[in-house]
């Protein structure tokens, strides 16, 4: 099951974010008139020269700064590749090459990454294979190990860590399989073969917490699509362990129709980041009341794609991917205080 | 009012006493009812009426074979009576070689009134009794007063589509409708339904009926769609295997057919989980013996290959080398809706039509042309 695949794990960037205080965008300036008085985060262009190749992104936080990680799909001479690069928010010019991943097919793929350590890299990735995708983990030291031989005829996409305050716990990392339900596989990169846990039903979810997971699902519905991305209710279940013995709830976000989303543990609350038009935060604990964001320009806030959400001790960072594959595609990044959203 | 449509000018406008004037009407809108609401590929039912007066376009309609239509009419009063009466409407729709359907209602008007509707009517007959896609489903109205011979009150026309069953496990999606009740016009059972459905498959050139996108199969090659509605809702209309295999099931689920199944085909489990053997979907060439020992006998891409490659939905060259593929079996045939394929009844002959070769590594084998008697690949339904 244990295979190397070559990895070009990158040095973990060493060029620090030179103050924090550059990203933080504490007093918002509304630029159209039309803010909305809750705004406690401006979204802003970063100059990442690649922008308009760059399919997805990923915020993660290293020892000691934040780090944007960006995918570009290319093509080889007999086949493609997803090349993972980092970055800062802070000096976008500057960047280092992650991983490289080799792919039989040119499909767009997911993936998401962690820090071990405080400056190594595991990613989790898709592997599209025609009709099924299996995933794959790549550990810091380069290995690769298949997460879902255990289901051969099952489906997985949108593969990623569960979203914990802790960094060095083994890692468990949650998917949908067949785009209905959403399972987690606790123990990866260990020596046994990993089997799930279903948490939920939904076409999409990010899987949070440690010992009683919580899960943000999306349930999909009839309407266009952005970016590719049917929209969708989003809900939280509160997933107890079965030693509780109580049973999964799912609260709805009310009115809130979400296309991608990513979520983050924050205090006692969940955080999550939803593109939509216009994208928002939302808190579990407010779910009628979602918080704005800003941008320069108000459309932006509609046309984003592969929302990221990272929290550190003090900052909740955001990132997104504007008009992804067009010319005019940018990444957003955006910070703002924890005690901003905690106290609302 | 529609181009070419006939309506009777009522007399009353011409000028009569006022005591002799009596209602006339003109078809406002059509509404019916214990059909199939059709889903505007994923972007929500087409609401009623299903047929408006000076609507650009008007509404596809659904209906399961052999059935009674209901509908409600309602009308523009464009002449006030100068009494309350009783006005008897009747619409009347001919299929060519099938029944002739009407429906018989009266209304209420009353000096003042605008607008009257009938009660939801009945057909007097039941629709054709076979799958099928009426262009123009068009049902002519006439508006009689009392003591009056009988008005045009003007014609509605919809796309009509009838089942063969009710749609069971899918929405009825207009795509689906669309290319199924047009292949399959005049199926009475399942067996030929499910052979005449695929029909437009074939040509490869189905489009979405909402925009008109082309449908295609990795065509952007960047697709994530693996099923009906993401097929149907992506800007490009592309989508993978699972999406093509998924939206014939659900053609056939569109008339209440529900034996259709995925079928996977691999090299073998573990090695397509391992990204370690997948098949060479036609065409490649195998340039002489090879240079590499058996079973694996030719170097990729110099002793193997690529040649242009068997179509797929509006894609001349899609992707040549896949670790699994989803085909669809029903009813003992395999259909391979992503390249129009089918339908074969056994895996050899799918093989040999379909793939050239087998891929490990940066090395082929396996050359089809030696090997047409041997089944390479696995399949599983699942």
């Amino acid at each position: 099951m244990t295979k190397s695949i070559g990895l070009t794990i990158a040095a973990v960037l060493c060029f620090g974010i030179q103050s924090e205080g550059r990203q933080m965008e504490n007093t918002p300036t509304p630029a159209s008139g039309n803010e909305s008085p809750q705004t406690v985060v401006t979204l802003k262009k970063i100059g990442l020269k690649e922008a308009p190749t760059v399919d997805r992104v990923k915020l993660v936080g290293t020892r000691d700064s934040v780090v944007l990680l960006y995918s570009i799909r290319g093509a080889e001479l007999h086949g493609s590749t997803v090349a993972i690069y980092a970055t800062t928010p802070a000096e976008p010019e500057r960047s280092a090459s992650v991983m490289k991943i080799r792919t039989l097919l040119p499909a767009r793929i997911a993936w998401d990454a962690r820090i071990k350590d405080g400056d190594s890299y595991e990613l989790v990735y898709e592997v599209a294979g025609g009709a099924l995708n299996s995933l794959r983990f790549a550990s810091a030291t380069g290995e690769a190990l298949d997460i879902t031989t255990h289901y051969p005829f099952e489906s997985f996409f949108h593969p990623h860590f569960i979203r914990s305050n802790s960094q060095n716990i083994t890692p468990a990392v949650a998917a949908t399989v067949d785009k209905k339900k959403i399972v987690l596989f606790k123990q990866v990169g260990t020596a046994q073969e990993p089997t799930y846990r279903d948490l939920s039903v939904g076409d999409d979810g990010i899987v949070g917490g440690e010992n009683e997971p919580w899960v943000v699902v999306k349930h999909g519905q009839s309407g266009q699509a952005l970016f590719d991305v049917l929209p969708g209710r989003l809900g939280l279940v509160s997933s107890r362990s079965p030693k509780s013995g109580a049973a999964a709830q799912e609260i709805v976000f009310p009115d809130r129709v979400a296309y991608e989303f990513d979520a983050a543990p924050l205090a006692d609350d969940v955080l999550v980041f939803a593109t939509g038009k216009p994208s928002v935060l939302l808190l579990g604990s407010r779910r009628a009341h979602p918080i704005q964001l800003s941008a320069r320009e108000r459309s932006w806030l509609g046309r984003l794609s592969s929302p990221s959400l990272y929290v550190d001790g003090t900052l909740v960072h955001i990132a997104g991917l504007l008009n992804p594959g067009a010319a005019t595609a940018a990444v957003l990044y955006g910070s703002c205080p924890v005690a901003d959203l905690v106290k609302r | 009012m529609e181009i070419g449509e006939a309506v009777a000018v009522p007399e009353a406008s011409t000028g009569p006493t006022e005591s002799s004037i009596h209602a006339g009407l003109l078809l406002k809108s059509v509404t019916f009812s214990s059909n199939h609401v059709v889903e505007r590929d994923t972007k929500g039912n087409f609401s009623p009426p299903e047929w408006s007066r000076g609507r650009s376009r008007q509404w596809p309609v659904c209906y399961t074979r052999h059935t009674t239509v209901k509908l409600k009419a309602h009308f523009i009063v464009v002449t006030s009576p100068t009494a309350t009466e009783n006005v008897t409407v009747k619409g009347r729709s001919e299929f060519e070689d099938g029944p002739t359907l009407e429906w018989t209602g009266s209304v209420s008007v009353s000096p003042g009134d605008t607008e009257v509707a009938t009660e939801v009517l009945s057909s007097n007959d039941v629709l054709p009794n076979h799958v099928a896609r009426f262009e123009r489903f068009s049902i002519q109205w006439e508006a009689q007063a009392p003591g009056e011979p009988s008005e045009s009150a003007g014609t509605s026309r919809n796309v009509l589509y009838l089942t063969l069953k009710d749609p069971s496990g899918t929405p009825p999606y207009w795509t689906l409708l669309d290319i199924s009740c047009r292949g399959a016009h005049g199926a009475m059972d399942e067996a030929h339904l499910v052979k005449n459905a695929f029909y437009p498959f074939t040509t490869r050139t189905l489009r979405r009926k909402r925009d008109s996108q082309r449908l295609t199969y990795w065509n952007p090659e960047t697709t994530t769609a693996t099923n009906t509605m993401e097929l149907l809702a992506q800007g490009d209309g592309s989508g993978q295997c699972g999406s093509w295999s998924e939206l014939l099931i659900d053609a056939y689920k569109a008339h209440g057919v529900t034996s259709a199944v995925k079928v996977l085909v691999v090299r073998s489990i573990p090695e397509w989980q391992a990204s370690r053997a997948g098949f060479l979907v036609k065409n490649w060439r195998f340039v002489g013996a090879g240079s590499m020992p058996p079973p694996l006998t030719h170097i990729m891409y110099t002793e193997c290959t690529k040649e242009p490659g068997i179509p797929g939905q509006s894609n001349p060259n899609p992707p040549p080398a896949f670790y699994n593929h989803f085909i669809v079996s029903c009813l003992g045939d395999f259909y391979d809706p992503s390249y129009g394929g089918g339908p074969v009844t056994d895996q050899l002959t799918w093989e040999n039509g379909a793939i050239d070769g087998i891929f490990s590594g940066g090395r082929a084998g396996y050359p089809k042309s030696s090997n047409a008697a041997i089944e390479l690949l696995k399949f599983y339904r699942i």
